[in-house]
């Protein structure tokens, strides 16, 4: 192979990593891009909890500050709707604990 | 050496109850929720301060024998009345926005009142001479139970809440159940301590009268059980709770303090019986020689005498009821007195029972001043400033008024069952 075959054969190759190369380089700039917006999205998030209000609870923080605080309704109040075993394990505890009671009593007194 | 305490418990009393009366009279952005719960505040400091007086230091002069008896003992109750509807009140309005209509709420009031003196009238005039009457102790003891049934479920939904308050709905959820937490420690605190072994002891089935004989007995009976069940239940319920708030949330103190009841509970039914001490005695006498009973009267004692007036001020600060930017000096010193006193008489109790002497008590004022513990504590207290302060237009009635409205009413209900127990005491109603 002569110096002109090679000099060749490396430019084709040159030539055929180029695209890559451009493709990795444009990947790298959205990794680099996705990194700091990433980046300071935690450093909001920092600073937000720094100042004691966590950042997820700065647009309800908002939402609460606009509402007219009327009162709420017992419903809403009384039975959270992502917890509804709330009232159902106090109600198992109510009746178990005077259940046993009024047996107990209800023995004494027969 | 036996001691008398109370007055440590009247002066307490006094300081604080002067302090709310003293700032809340100052003007300031408080909402009319937060001065009623002020004032609410002020009827229960009344009565245990005439609790206080009535049965400790100045029982003798007192209770003097003849017809004025009926009459003390009747305002006694009756203050006692006042503070638990007080309570409600507070507790439905305070932390928890719940009632929109004015003429609802003065019924509800007034109805309340009227049964308490109607129930005065039973327990004290002419239907005690009857053959068919029956004590109810107390009748209205049905009131503090029912209280506490709401305030266990709203310091449930409190403790076992996984997150921090994320929306308003929950915010004030977590408001109201801290102030639960507290006033169910005030109510019933003292005698957790005693009653641990509750399903073992024969004293809470037994029954005070012959259910079988007439149906009234039978639902004074339980009634008055229903009362005793409500204030252990919370016990149970509390140490369950902590709990899961230790898991969740990871706060040492108000999980680690709501335990603490539960393992001294444990501690007195194991080591001392779990007796409770009669009223009189306990919280008013100490015997130094006795290690049961300072024991006792370190838990349901000083729970009963000086944890209750310390719990109304917290309650009073941190809910915003009063402002301590009025008067910081004063503030300061009231503190540093209560924490001096209080502080004294434990170390007091102590005394016999680690063989220590009270007099290290003047080390533990020379702490709270060194570093300051009295201003931490107030700044701890503070409520937060990104707190929402239930307020809300009202129906038929501004707040204002209805602050004024509710403490007439209180006042006229006390003058009238004055009027009453003189009226029965001379037998001018037989």
């Amino acid at each position: 192979m002569t110096e002109e075959d090679i000099e060749e054969e490396v430019n084709e190759t040159a030539a055929k990593k180029a695209p890559v190369k451009a493709k990795k380089a444009a990947t790298a700039a959205k990794t680099s891009a996705k990194k700091t917006t990433t980046k300071a999205k935690i450093e909001t998030e920092e600073i937000s909890e720094k100042d004691d209000i966590p950042s997820t609870a700065e647009d309800t923080l908002e939402d609460t500050k606009s509402t007219d605080l009327d009162p709420l309704s017992l419903n809403d109040y009384l039975f959270p709707k992502e917890r509804p075993w709330v009232w159902k394990s106090f109600a198992v505890m109510f009746v178990l604990f005077f259940g046993y009671y009024f047996i107990k009593y209800k023995n004494i007194i027969s | 050496m036996v001691e008398n305490i109370s007055i440590v418990s009247i002066i307490l009393d006094i300081m604080v109850l002067l302090f709310i009366l003293y700032l809340g009279q100052k003007k300031d952005d408080r909402t009319w929720t937060q001065k009623l719960g002020a004032t609410m505040m002020c009827w229960f400091l009344l009565c245990h301060l005439a609790m206080n007086i009535a049965y400790g230091q100045f029982y003798a002069q007192i209770f003097l024998g003849e017809w004025y008896d009926t009459v003390t003992h009747m305002v006694l109750e009756t203050l006692w009345k006042a503070a638990i509807v007080g309570f409600i009140i507070t507790t439905l309005s305070t932390p928890m926005p719940l009632f929109k209509n004015v003429k609802n709420y003065k019924i509800g009031v007034i109805f309340g009142l009227s049964f308490a003196l109607l129930e005065s009238y039973y327990t004290w005039g002419p239907p005690t001479g009857e053959d068919w009457f029956v004590y109810f102790w107390p009748f209205w003891s049905l009131a503090p139970a029912v209280l506490m049934v709401i305030l266990s479920y709203l310091a449930w939904n409190y403790l076992t809440s996984p997150e921090g308050a994320g929306d308003r709905t929950e915010a004030l959820t977590d408001r109201a159940g801290l102030f639960a937490v507290m006033a169910l420690i005030l109510w019933g605190g003292k005698n957790w301590f005693d009653w641990v072994g509750f399903f073992k002891s024969s004293d809470f089935f037994y029954s005070n009268g012959t259910p079988d004989t007439s149906t009234l007995y039978l639902v004074a009976d339980l009634i008055g059980k229903f009362e005793i069940g409500m204030i252990v239940l919370p016990m149970f319920v509390l140490s369950i709770g902590s709990i899961i708030y230790l898991r969740n949330r990871g706060s040492v103190l108000l999980g680690g303090t709501i335990l603490g009841f539960l393992i001294l509970g444990f501690i007195h039914f194991i080591f001392f019986s779990g007796e409770s001490q009669d009223y009189n005695s306990t919280a008013r006498f100490f015997n130094e020689e006795d290690i049961r009973e300072s024991f006792i009267l370190l838990t349901h004692g000083t729970m009963q005498s000086l944890a209750r007036p310390l719990i109304v001020l917290f309650l009073v600060v941190r809910f915003g009821m009063v402002q301590t930017e009025h008067a910081p000096n004063l503030s300061r010193a009231m503190m540093i007195m209560s924490l001096a006193g209080a502080m004294s008489v434990i170390t007091e109790i102590l005394q016999p029972m680690l063989g220590i002497s009270q007099l290290i008590s003047g080390f533990f004022l020379g702490a709270i001043l060194a570093f300051e513990i009295e201003r931490k504590i107030m700044l701890a207290m503070q409520p937060p400033d990104d707190e929402e302060n239930t307020d809300w237009t009202l129906i038929n009635g501004e707040g204002i008024g209805l602050v004024k409205w509710t403490n007439t009413a209180f006042g006229m209900y006390i003058i009238a069952t004055i009027i009453l127990g003189i009226l029965i005491a001379k037998e001018v109603i037989v």
